[in-house]
């Protein structure tokens, strides 16, 4: 089905990239991997950006979109920034967690020099309606929070080494549980949170440091509830 | 007291923990805990270096209680990690199995990604 199915190593980490786009494959290719001793059946992310056009005026057209899985990563007809998505996504894998900050999944809507970070749904909107409300979607499927700074970090794309991370402060971010309780201990709430940090991060990465920097974020800035998110 | 009580136990490397509040969040891929604050000073104390037995005597010295009710509190908190694999004695470490390719490197992988 995908013209491009690319098995890619950043650094110790392999991910399977399906794409229907062939600049999105050339950028890709000095990551590309062959080890038979990698499963490659399961795909992590895919990116059609060239969906086939319907037959008629009347069937809906696709919109491009990046998924993680069955997860809308990004969508938006402007294909350039679909790759810078699929692109920053990669670099957010394997992007430093310093000591003291902590991984978080979410779309970054930057909106007057801040980042309110809502929860992955939101990129299923798409960016029209997200630019519609007045936010700027920087697709990154996760960020770096700094819980004592409340700093976000979100990384350049993937192989433009003359871009720098967009540090931006952490104006508030949208939990992602649609039945959280306000009564409900922190520890819970930060146990329900957990998946948040260890999405979209490779395997055994998690430590307690990033824990301490989850529930030290939770205490200087609770999440808001899933139900307010844009 | 059981043999265990001659045991160290201590929680596994790849455990994440931290305190939030006064209750302890536990996570080892798969599976994330919430310990009450009664256990959370226990797991703090199980550092592998000392058996149960000297533990649940520093325990019982603390809080002022006698040793065998502290044993017997204890001991079904422990049965239950040692059962889910947060903690294992620490006499019996084993470095974590990793997937190794060709040429011997290691690779690593995403968690699965979600299929709804």
């Amino acid at each position: 089905m995908w013209p491009h199915l690319m098995t890619l190593a950043l650094g110790d980490l392999v991910v399977v990239v399906a794409t229907d786009d062939d600049q999105l494959a050339n950028t890709l290719a000095p990551w590309f991997t062959s080890d038979p001793a990698i499963d490659v059946s399961v795909v992590d992310f895919s990116a059609q950006l060239h969906p086939p056009s319907p037959g008629h005026r009347s069937v809906p057209r696709s919109i491009p979109v990046v998924h993680h899985g069955t997860v809308v990563l990004a969508r938006s007809t402007d294909i350039d920034e679909l790759r810078s998505a699929l692109l920053r996504v990669l670099a957010a894998l394997i992007a430093d967690v310093p000591e003291g900050c902590v991984r978080l999944t979410g779309v970054p809507l930057l909106r007057g020099g801040a980042v309110e970070l809502a929860s992955l749904q939101a990129a299923a909107e798409g960016s029209r309606a997200l630019r519609r409300r007045g936010y700027e979607p920087m697709y990154a499927g996760s960020v770096v929070v700094d819980p004592r700074a409340l700093t976000v970090t979100i990384p350049a794309p993937l192989g433009t080494s003359r871009s720098l991370p967009t540090v931006a402060p952490l104006r508030v971010w949208w939990s992602d549980l649609p039945n959280a309780q306000p009564q409900w201990p922190l520890a819970q709430v930060v146990a329900m949170t957990v998946q948040r940090s260890i999405a979209m991060a490779p395997d055994h990465t998690f430590t307690s440091s990033q824990l301490a920097a989850l529930v030290a974020l939770m205490e200087h800035l609770p999440p808001r509830p899933a139900a307010e998110q844009i | 007291m059981t043999d265990l009580s001659l045991a160290a136990v201590v929680g596994r490397a790849d455990v994440a923990w931290a305190l939030a509040g006064d209750q302890l969040v536990v996570h080892l891929a798969g599976a994330t805990h919430v310990l009450d604050p009664t256990a959370a000073v226990l797991w703090q104390c199980m550092d592998g270096a000392g058996s149960l037995h000297e533990v649940f005597t520093d325990i019982a010295d603390a809080f002022a209680i006698p040793l065998d009710q502290v044993a017997a509190d204890c001991m079904p908190a422990i049965g239950s990690w040692l059962a889910t694999g947060i903690v294992v004695d620490a006499s019996q470490l084993n470095p974590h199995p990793d997937d190794v390719g060709e040429h011997g490197r290691t690779w690593r992988r995403l968690v699965d990604p979600p299929n709804t």
